[in-house]
């Protein structure tokens, strides 16, 4: 009678739980859910079948199976070990009962071990998988093929070993259960929040199945059995408690998570728009703090970036008026604006301060009574008292990328589990966002100067004519190394027509792109306004007439031009803060200086030039230099200087003009060995002849 | 490069120590346009301790001077000595620039 009514009990528990499970699981096609619903409708029918043949003989001469059976409870322990069981009970009680127990546990244990292994355990799954499966199979095999049985006890022996298997389970749902830790999915973190019951049932589970283990080997005869047969009923129950409590654990959760990809859709959209549109660090990180202020329902949100060294942090971005991190110092007349003006500029060491700490440790902090502990500094001035906040950092590939703060929940309660596992969501995918930006906005760095360095070398090296005319009566030639980081040297040669030239050399201040288009502005002035019979000192005017409208005062240049007649032999040169020109005078064997008044080039408008003119003999050189040769300096720190130059010009001046470069440029470079060269040398040579 | 700061009598003396690059050269502007914006418009660059000044340098002090006469102030240097003279007369811009052979005489020209 104990036993039916236990059981009439049970069995309208199972009944609803079965219900709830079944149509929760087809509702969200929840595969666990699934498999304790599966296990449940199991046990009801077993304990049906039970219930049915308790009541019916199950053959002539043979008692009913509820006598038995309370024959064998009063026949007390250890079970039945030496009863004799007829053949045909067994294949009646024994085959269908057992057969069905044993069923019910393992798909009941697959269901469990499924919620104590999360995904990644796929393969402890399997095996578990694969021994229920071979446990089932064997049993089934011997209960059909053994057709008499003497002993119950022979039976046992198999049963047996089903239960060492199903403890073994309940062993591993145990330890998982224990080792469990928060956030490593679904039922993990429901394993973590009921860790103390669920401990408790797997503990219980293991004794239990040490009981069935410890009956056949008399182990405690004294115990009624009716203590056993409470002990097992009650494991059913508590797993079944189990089974609906993470019912409705999953359940809040699959709420949470249907949440959770809504705003992690909308997070893609809006990401993906300030990808396309403009790829800007800020305009994610304005999204990522105005979703961080919605998502927390906080007065005021911000987003503060942790820079690459990971030493400082930066405000990224802020929802509204924030109370500084760290104060800032209000005055009487000090406006709120001004406030998060100055609080926008500060930047603060990740470890100090309450975000900087954040930043540092890679851990939420939550404070709920700032007004008791203070815990956030009151910086806010009268405009905002600080009561609660949560920080949670941003982090990818184990870096801090970025602190998402949130201060003062609207709903005063402080911010709700909901709404941190939300944020926790954002900030999981903020913080790879924050990384790839970051690696994004390097390479690009790193491009665009790239770019613009090859770009600046390609128009320097354009500009400036490699081949020269071969004419009557002038030989020239000329040399530019641009050094590695590029420069402002440039030279260029007109030709006139009809023995005239027109000779420019040029040193812009500053490098790369800026300074090429000096370079290509002088070289269309020089080009467009260069004409015989024009003075020099003219034309040199027209240039800084120009540049010093169109280029900003920084970007001055230091120009020689100068004009060759050569049927005449006439020098016309004007001098626009360059080195001078340097003339070889091939009669004397020495040096002359011709040289002008007049200032660089982009400095000023209206500058008067000065000019000259002269007259050469054949076997005159003309030299064009840019301080770079002079300059250029070998290991020890010595400059080429004048001197090696004009030595280098009086010994080879019989050569040619190409010749003659090559030997100033030989001479320098020998004289230089491999000392690297920070500046431009640029050599433009002409020779009478 | 090191910028010091000293003042005497709303005049702000810079004493500039090392070499004046293309690297360094943005700095003495920021430091002189920081003091403009303080309301300091007449600035003496003392260039006694420079060994060495690029076109970048002298770009940096053409631009400040303009910024500073448009602002109704001036730039005045003083020791301009040994290399750097060299650039400031190969650039022939020592007629550009207000230079004075000691501080002395450049602040008063100021008093005057």
């Amino acid at each position: 009678m104990f036993t039916s009514t236990m059981m009439f009990v049970k069995m309208t528990v199972i009944a609803v739980t079965t219900v709830f499970l079944l149509s929760e699981a087809s509702r969200r096609r929840d595969r666990r859910a699934l498999w304790m619903g599966l296990a449940l409708v199991l046990f009801i029918i077993k304990d049906a079948v039970l219930l049915y043949l308790l009541q019916r003989p199950p053959a002539a001469g043979v008692p009913v199976l509820g006598e038995f059976f309370n024959n064998l409870v009063s026949y007390g322990l250890p079970l039945g070990l030496n009863v004799p069981l007829p053949v045909e009970v067994f294949h009646h009680y024994f085959l269908v009962w057992a057969g069905a127990e044993m069923l019910f546990a393992v798909v009941l244990q697959q269901a469990l071990s499924s919620l104590a292994l999360e995904g990644r355990d796929r393969l402890v799954q399997l095996l578990v998988l694969l021994g229920n499966f071979i446990i089932v199979v064997i049993f089934g095999i011997l209960a059909f093929t053994i057709t008499e049985y003497q002993q119950f006890s022979d039976m046992m022996t198999y049963y047996l070993w089903a239960v060492v298997w199903a403890g073994v389970q309940y062993i591993v749902i145990l330890g998982r259960t224990m080792l469990a830790k928060h956030g490593d999915g679904l039922s993990l973190n429901f394993c973590v929040r009921y860790r103390v019951f669920l401990v408790s049932v797997a503990v219980f589970s293991i004794v239990q199945v040490a009981t069935i283990i410890l009956i056949p080997l008399r182990a405690f005869e004294t115990i009624p059995f009716s203590v056993y047969a409470i002990l097992w009923h009650l494991t059913g129950f508590l797993w079944i408690l189990v089974a609906w409590l993470y019912q409705r654990h999953s359940l809040s959760n699959a709420d949470l998570e249907a949440e959770g990809r809504l705003l992690q859709q909308k997070l893609y959209r809006e990401m993906g728009f300030s990808v396309a549109e403009t790829l800007s660090m800020q305009t994610i990180v304005e999204m990522l703090a105005k979703n961080g202020q919605e998502i927390l329902d906080a007065e005021t949100c911000g987003l503060f970036l942790v820079d690459e060294q990971g030493e400082r942090v930066s405000v990224g971005s802020l929802t509204g008026f924030f109370p500084p991190v760290e104060p800032v110092k209000i005055e009487e007349n000090t406006t709120p604006e001004m406030l998060m003006s100055r609080f926008r500029a500060n930047r603060f060491r990740v470890g100090k301060t309450w975000v900087g700490e954040v930043a540092a440790s890679g851990q939420p902090l939550e404070v709920l009574d700032n007004l008791k502990t203070s815990r956030i500094p009151q910086t806010g001035g009268k405009w905002c008292t600080v009561r609660s906040g949560y920080a949670i950092p941003l982090i990818a590939k184990k870096k801090v990328y970025g602190v998402l703060v949130a201060v003062n929940s609207r709903t005063g309660k402080g911010f709700g589990p909901r709404q941190k596992r939300l944020a926790g969501l954002l900030a999981s995918e903020g913080g790879p966002v924050l990384r790839q930006l970051h690696l994004y906005q390097r390479v690009l760095a790193m491009k665009q100067a790239e770019r613009e360095f090859s770009i600046a070398l390609d128009i320097q090296h354009k500009l400036m004519p490699q081949t020269f005319p071969e004419r009557e009566g002038v030989q020239i030639s000329a040399f530019s190394r641009i050094a590695k980081e590029g420069g402002g040297d440039y030279y260029d040669l007109l030709d006139f027509g009809e023995g005239r030239f027109g000779f420019v050399c040029a040193d812009i201040a500053g490098k790369g792109v800026a300074a090429s288009l000096v370079m290509v502005i002088i070289r269309s002035i020089i080009r467009s306004n260069a004409i015989p019979g024009r003075d020099a000192s003219d034309v040199v005017s027209i240039v800084n007439n120009t540049v010093s409208s169109e280029v900003g005062e920084e970007r001055f240049a230091s120009l020689y031009y100068y004009q060759f007649d050569t049927r005449f032999r006439t020098i016309n040169y004007c001098n626009a803060g360059h080195t001078p020109l340097m003339l070889y005078r091939a009669d004397h064997g020495s040096f002359a200086r011709l040289d002008t008044d007049g200032m660089p080039i982009g400095i000023e408008k209206d500058v008067e030039y000065g000019q000259a003119s002269s007259s050469l003999q054949p076997g005159d050189i003309a030299v064009l230099f840019t301080d770079g040769v002079v300059e250029a300096m070998n290991a020890d720190l010595e400059q080429f200087g004048i001197e090696r130059l004009q030595h280098c010009i009086r010994e080879n001046n019989v050569l040619s003009a190409r010749e003659l470069t090559d030997k100033i440029y030989e001479a320098m470079n020998s004289f230089v060995g491999g000392a690297e060269q920070h500046d431009d040398a640029t050599l433009l040579l002409m020779k009478v002849v | 490069m090191d910028i010091t700061i000293r003042e005497s009598n709303d005049v702000v003396i810079m004493d500039i120590n090392g070499e004046i690059d293309l690297y360094n050269a943005p700095d003495i502007k920021e430091t002189i346009k920081a003091q403009m914006e303080s309301g300091k418009t007449n600035i003496i660059i003392n260039l006694d301790k420079v060994s060495y000044i690029d076109s970048s340098g002298i770009g940096v002090l053409i631009s400040s001077l303009s910024n500073l006469k448009k602002a109704g102030g001036s730039l005045k240097i003083i020791n301009v000595y040994a290399s750097v003279r060299k650039v400031f007369e190969l650039t022939k811009l020592t007629s550009f620039f207000d230079i004075y052979d000691s501080e002395q005489e450049a602040l008063a020209s100021y008093a005057g």
